[in-house]
């Protein structure tokens, strides 16, 4: 449109410049340098390679499943990355601890002690599936263990 | 780029121009703001505190980050300040408040989240870029009351600061990637293993996606590029529309498939970013060129508008 001409005189005052400078300084280089720091940030979310995750699958020994997270083997969360900026770790709340991350593939032996400190004297079975890349197409399981926790 | 958006957007960036583009981009952000305030809760108080994850955060005790009654009152106060401020009533003050209820409350939502809400973040930059219109222009806005439409009111940082705020946010999200990730973070496989974690099998796009990796790497490595390129918007209007578009498509595909809800992103990429928003507003401006010239002399007669030096 042709009659968006300048108005008489500079507006160009010098705070209105200097917000515009800061406001475009602050909204790249504080994410840069702190990540997330509401009401700036960097999204980081999805911004992790995977390569491979495990999925857990929890009974007792009446066949009933028991939830993942009673025994700290749930996701806590499929993709944000945790703040490591600045001393800080994690995130606003702590997720309860769990073996369950990107990438962490623990042992057998790992996952028994892990659960048998949390499944409170109770005879568990735990199935643990591998998911990565079966071949150069496609993803899927890559292992399947199944491992017994408390005593018999 | 057709001779609208050409001409505004050669015009300077502290030179006003008629506000019915900013106004629109005002309003969308205030609906935005009150919409994303309609999703948050604090549910996991009685999680351990981790660390600070926003500027008030850093400064604000947990007892008040925590605190029910200012989580609430901080929505109400938002939702108040906004109706007065689309209204343009005790402007600019009512923008600040509108700013500082919105950072407030969702600064306590991300505060007590063991994950962070990204969608809260733009909404927030928009609205600092509002504020800072009417309070840098309190005088012109007064002084075109009656005949606001055709005043020159709306100074060129408004839609560039919005456009700046859009394309800083999606190319720092592809610069983190590629910072963690590096090139090889678009190869495919992570996306499907995301996909086969919590994608949604009915649609026809997650099951190609994971039954073929090239697929997945061209979408993977298409969305990299996207957020990265987003930058450009800034300094090229020519890539607004295509970078515009492809960020709405990346986001109904996440939605689709993950089903992770960006739709006020979506809002606000269209009418922030999109230029057709823009050119037809401006077209829909012309009736009122013969207004313009009479409206902007009453407000310079006023002396109100020519006092910045």
């Amino acid at each position: 449109m042709s009659d968006r001409v300048p108005t008489p005189g500079s507006r160009g005052r010098r705070a209105e410049r200097l917000g515009v400078i800061l406001f475009c300084s602050a909204t790249v280089l504080v994410p840069l340098v702190a990540g997330e720091w509401f009401p700036f940030s960097a999204p980081t979310m999805f911004s992790e390679r995977t390569a491979s995750y495990c999925h857990y699958r929890v009974w007792d020994e009446d066949g009933d499943r028991v939830r993942r997270s009673e025994v700290g083997l749930q996701c806590n969360n499929p993709h944000d990355p945790p703040l490591t900026t600045f001393g800080r770790r994690g995130y606003g709340r702590l997720s309860p601890e769990t073996l369950n991350l990107y990438d962490v593939e623990p042992t057998v032996e790992e996952i028994r002690e892990h659960v048998e400190a949390r499944a409170e004297g109770r005879r568990l079975v735990v199935q643990r599936l591998v998911i990565g890349a079966v071949d150069d197409r496609r993803v899927g399981v890559v292992r399947d263990d199944t491992i017994e926790v408390g005593q018999p | 780029m057709s001779e609208a958006t050409g001409s505004s957007d050669r015009a300077g960036l502290f030179t006003a121009t008629r506000p019915l583009f900013g106004l629109v981009s005002l309003w969308t952000v205030l609906a935005v703001a009150v919409w994303v305030s309609t999703e948050t809760h604090i549910d996991h108080v009685d999680w351990e505190k981790g660390s600070p994850v926003s500027v008030l955060g850093s400064f604000l005790p947990e007892s008040v980050l925590a605190n029910e009654w200012l989580f609430e009152a901080s929505r109400w106060v938002l939702w108040g300040a906004a109706a007065c401020w689309a209204l343009r009533l005790l402007v600019p003050f009512m923008g600040w408040v509108t700013f500082g209820a919105y950072t407030l409350h969702a600064s306590m939502f991300w505060e007590n989240l063991p994950w962070f809400r990204h969608k809260f973040v733009l909404p927030a930059l928009l609205l600092f870029v509002h504020a800072m219109w009417f309070q840098c222009y309190r005088r012109e806005l007064r002084a075109a009351r009656g005949d606001l439409l055709a005043a020159r009111v709306c100074p060129g940082w408004v839609p560039f600061l919005g456009i700046y705020s859009v394309a800083t946010f999606y190319g720092l999200a592809g610069v983190m990637k590629l910072w963690r990730g590096g090139l090889a973070w678009g190869d495919g496989l992570s996306l499907q293993l995301w996909m086969y974690r919590f994608g949604d099998e009915d649609w026809l796009l997650t099951q190609w996606i994971l039954a073929d990796r090239r697929l997945a790497m061209a979408l993977q490595a298409g969305a990299l590029l996207l957020e990265c390129l987003a930058f450009l918007v800034i300094l090229f209007p020519r890539t607004r529309a295509p970078l515009a578009l492809g960020l709405i498509g990346m986001h109904l595909g996440i939605e689709f498939t993950f089903g992770i809800p960006f739709a006020s992103n979506v809002v606000l990429v269209m009418v922030v970013l999109l230029p057709w928003t823009r050119r037809a507003l401006e077209r829909f401006e012309w009736p009122a060129r013969s207004r313009s010239a009479a409206g902007h002399r009453a407000v310079v007669e006023t002396g109100h508008a020519s006092d910045r030096g």
